[in-house]
């Protein structure tokens, strides 16, 4: 699967016009915001858990491959390429055993995995820093949640969620530094268009959400 | 330059921090109190109300896939049972309408 992504995120940069006058490799962590659902929460960059194994564990992060070019005066155009890794605690889940008596309350953490397309129109503000607007959209690769049981009748379990949209249209905006040192660092805030549910349920329950994330790129050409 | 690289160290610390704490939810009398168990299960899970007043409630059950599995209206008195055996594994969907209020809850199905 990795080899696969990889595979096409190189595809995706190739098709690039060789023209491109710049061209980043870049990386952010990011924040999921929960909207629709109020039990689920954001996940910290780090997070500590004494009594989990392993104790610390990282919240999302992504690396893809960025290009400027101009559009017209001097708006220009930002596309972007990547793989993201966004993580939230996922709504509590209340175990019972078989008598219906409380085993507790649990949170957990969800993770998805998506591949994410963009493109952002940027207007100067000055010289150096711009902001932008733009659209794209996600491809859910895989989401998954970590389940584990205070109780211990298991131990551990990872299941996997299939009822989100497999594509998800996306609105970005951004804040855009880009200096003399061939760097760039950003701030963007994307927003899901849709439910992000599918099938049936979707026509009973509604989640969507945001993400917030801080990048850097490095120009690679 | 300056400026915005420490609001966005502010931002990152405040967000580094974060930790949610679910709060319990106070139960007042005539609260439906919805629950599924057992919680995880392997084959089945049973759908119980307490502490309601209405005869009967409608129940809606969606698989992982987000696919209604169950949709039928339940006598009151009576827990009522999920079969998930032969389902698939992941978090399912429970959403229950008594009187005018829906309530919601998931459960999981894993492996033996």
């Amino acid at each position: 699967m990795i080899k696969n992504i990889a595979c096409l995120l190189v595809i995706v940069a190739s098709a690039f016009p060789t023209s491109a006058q710049e061209l980043y490799a870049s990386a952010n962590s990011n924040f999921y915001i929960p909207l629709g659902e109020s039990a689920m929460q954001t996940f910290p960059v780090i997070h500590h858990d004494k009594d989990a194994t392993p104790k610390f564990s990282a919240g999302g992060f992504g690396f893809g491959v960025t290009q400027f070019r101009p559009l017209f005066k001097k708006v220009f155009l930002e596309l972007n390429a990547g793989l993201l890794k966004y993580k939230f605690w996922n709504t509590p889940m209340d175990f019972r055993d078989s008598n219906n008596q409380p085993l507790g309350v649990m949170n957990f953490a969800t993770v998805n995995y998506s591949l994410t397309f963009s493109g952002i129109a940027h207007y100067p503000l000055t010289e150096r820093m711009s902001v932008g607007v733009g659209a794209g959209f996600q491809i859910a690769v895989i989401s998954r949640s970590k389940i584990r049981d205070k109780s211990e009748i298991f131990s551990r379990a990872w299941v996997n969620n299939n009822h989100y949209k497999a594509v998800m249209p996306v609105i970005p905006i951004e804040i855009l530094y880009r200096d003399e040192k061939k760097m760039y660092y950003s701030v963007n805030y994307t927003q899901a268009v849709l439910n992000q549910l599918r099938g049936d349920l979707a026509k009973y329950k509604s989640q969507n959400f945001g993400l917030l994330s801080v990048a850097v790129g490095r120009r690679i050409n | 330059m300056r400026s915005f690289s420490i609001g966005c160290a502010i931002s990152f610390a405040g967000l580094l921090l974060f930790r949610c704490t679910a709060q319990p939810e106070e139960v007042r009398p005539g609260d439906n109190i919805l629950s599924v168990f057992p919680n995880p299960c392997y084959d089945g899970a049973s759908v119980s109300i307490t502490n309601t007043s209405a005869n009967s409630y409608f129940v809606r059950v969606y698989d992982p896939e987000g696919k209604e599995i169950l949709n039928k209206p339940v006598n009151a008195s009576t827990n009522f049972s999920v079969p998930v055996e032969a389902k698939l594994v992941g978090t399912y969907h429970v959403l229950v309408k008594v009187g005018g209020e829906t309530l919601e809850t998931s459960f999981v199905k894993i492996e033996k």
